[in-house]
């Protein structure tokens, strides 16, 4: 029977073979539009899921709370006000009524994470309870890190320190 | 009377011809079922990709707010990032000397305090070995930090001690 079909010559055969053609073009053309329509479906429910979450967290979120966060946050002083904070620094070092031996100031470097410093190192001597209320104070309020302290008792029953610092610009 | 089977007079050739005459609906309603269902699938595709590609979600939320809150919050977490890399090996010194402080019995008297971005070293004298050991224990910097009693010398009544903070090693 298959054989009589393919010897066909009524114009049969051609008609069927046109049909199935389009059929099969048809077919390739549903499939290219369903895999645009996943694609398309995917991406709208992930944009739907993002603006959700999205609106959810600007529900939650305190602008005031944050704007206070921010600014009390310690951040780099514009390279400019450098010298103006290292004058701060020691003007709070003796108003605690501790005595400044030497400043030295380190050269200017750039560390790996691109956080731009300068580093002073200070010797002072004072008592105890100075000291303490000046530390407690230093970082304050710009960026500027304590990162060595060397502590020794003198005689006369004050403290020699020598505190090394970074400060923090843009 | 039973029916009697005389045969096909046809040749075997007449015989297909006349069998895919007979059949040629069936081919014909095959070929157009088959072009009717690629048709359906077409449209109901095209259908379903039309309509999707109309219901893009909308913004449920109020798009400006949100990019001022954004930016905000982007502006803190830049800030507090700096913040913690400004501080080598999270070295925190008034944190650190009020921990050696602290937790100080008064027996126990401080001869040096030397702080560093990897290493905290205290030494001092006391009267027994025992406080001493016990006020090393008691001293917590972190995860990260390990606590070491180091030389222990005595010197008649006094016992000079060096107490180490030092990174732990990390695991390989």
């Amino acid at each position: 029977m298959i054989s009589a079909f393919f010897r066909d010559n009524t114009g049969f055969r051609r008609k069927v073979f046109l049909i199935c053609g389009l059929a099969v073009m048809l077919l390739f053309g549903a499939s290219l539009l369903t895999d645009d329509f996943e694609k398309i479906h995917k991406h709208n429910l992930e944009l739907g899921k993002t603006y959700d979450a999205r609106a959810r967290w600007l529900q939650s979120f305190s602008y005031s709370a944050a704007q206070d966060l921010y600014e009390n946050i310690l951040k780099p002083v514009p390279e400019a006000e450098v010298d103006r904070v290292q004058m701060e620094q020691l003007a709070l070092i003796k108003r605690h009524g501790i005595d400044i031996d030497t400043v030295r100031q380190n050269k200017q470097n750039r560390r790996k994470d691109k956080l731009k410093l300068v580093r002073y190192e200070v010797l002072l001597e004072a008592d105890w309870k100075h000291l303490q209320d000046m530390l407690n104070e230093f970082e304050k309020p710009n960026l500027v890190i304590m990162t060595d302290l060397d502590m020794t008792p003198t005689k006369e029953g004050t403290l020699r320190a020598k505190l090394v610092y970074n400060i923090y610009y843009a | 009377m039973y029916p009697i089977n005389y045969g096909n007079f046809l040749t075997s050739d007449e015989y297909k011809v006349c069998k895919f005459l007979y059949y040629r609906p069936l081919f014909s309603a095959v070929a157009n079922g088959f072009l009717l269902f690629s048709f359906v699938g077409v449209i109901l595709s095209g259908a379903a990709y039309g309509l999707e590609t109309m219901q893009v979600p909308v913004e449920s939320y109020n798009v400006q707010l949100f990019d001022m809150y954004s930016k905000l919050n982007n502006q803190i977490l830049g800030a507090v990032d700096v913040m913690a890399k400004a501080r080598p090996e999270n070295v925190n010194v008034c944190y650190i000397i009020k921990e050696f402080i602290d937790n100080k019995p008064s027996e126990i008297v401080f001869t040096n305090i030397n702080i560093s971005p990897s290493k905290y070293v205290v030494k001092g004298y006391g009267d027994s070995i025992e406080r001493i050991n016990k006020y090393a224990k008691g001293l917590s910097f972190g995860e990260t930090k390990m606590v070491n009693l180091g030389d222990t010398k005595r010197k008649a009544d006094q016992v000079d001690w060096i107490i180490e903070v030092t990174n732990k090693e990390k695991k390989k």
